[in-house]
């Protein structure tokens, strides 16, 4: 979805970044294979996820002025559907154009 | 005889003057409790009409400056700002949570354009009730693909910019 937005939408400004669960730098080469995007580890004394009160699998949507502004969980919408897909691109890009 | 006269006199003037004070006393409260919404709503519409969403947040703004009340003008900016409240009370909803919105919106719409001011206070509520920034953090890039490889990352390096965080892990 990264290169989509970059190509399709050039100048909007939307980053996708990732965010390894603590205790699972294992599954690192899984997670980074034929992706670009930064994937940030977190770790046990950051706890992240905690900080954020998100849910495995959320994605937080967050404005220009570091504002979270959506979350779109892809356990329940499963990106495989071209629906969800176009839902969650189309949530960036409305963060984007406000 | 005479020590009637005095007496009648007296009751005379006292019945006299307590007429009239209880005219003058009921008179005016009434016709200014009365007039000061009706003329809140014509007359002095334009006025009042600019500060109406300020005055469920901010009665002591001034509703031609902007700035705080002065106190030449407090009694009637006082009530007129309430009457005010009432008038528009339907329409500014999110009005009463634009503290600094509804005040800067007012002092720019000192010609009173009831509508707009409101407008505008309903934008900034949204805006101040959204703007509580993400968390930050300070975590490291472990994606050797990544532009970031290997360096620290924090939210706050993504504002100017839209970002969507994906939070998950291998299973």
């Amino acid at each position: 979805m990264q290169k989509e937005l970059d190509g399709g939408f050039p100048g909007l400004g939307v980053d996708l970044i990732g965010v390894n669960g603590a205790g699972h730098e294992l599954g690192v080469p899984q997670m980074i294979d034929g992706r670009v995007i930064p994937l940030l580890q977190d770790t046990v004394e950051v706890d992240a996820w905690s900080l954020w009160q998100v849910e495995y699998r959320d994605v937080i949507i967050v404005d220009r002025e570091n504002v979270p502004v959506g979350v779109f969980n892809l356990t329940a919408h499963d990106l495989a559907d071209m629906g969800e897909y176009e839902t969650l691109k189309g949530m960036l890009i409305d963060a984007a154009n406000k | 005889m005479h020590p009637r006269r005095p007496l009648l006199l007296v009751t005379a003037a006292l019945v006299g003057c307590s007429g009239g004070r209880s005219d003058a006393t009921a008179g005016p409260p009434e016709t200014s409790s009365t007039s000061t919404p009706g003329s809140s709503s014509e007359s002095g519409a334009s006025a009042t009409g600019a500060t109406d969403p300020d005055a469920g947040t901010t009665t002591s703004v001034d509703p031609t400056t902007g700035a705080p009340d002065t106190g030449e003008t407090s009694s009637s900016g006082g009530t007129s700002s309430t009457g005010g409240t009432s008038t528009s009370g339907g329409t500014s909803t999110s009005g009463g949570t634009s503290t600094s919105g509804g005040t800067s919106s007012t002092g720019e719409t000192t010609s009173g354009e009831t509508s707009s001011t409101s407008t505008s206070g309903g934008e900034t509520g949204e805006t101040n009730g959204a703007a509580e920034l993400v968390p930050d953090f300070m975590l490291i890039d472990v994606n050797s693909n990544s532009a970031t490889y290997m360096q620290p990352v924090s939210p706050r390096d993504y504002l100017e910019r839209v970002s969507g965080w994906y939070y998950a892990h291998a299973t």
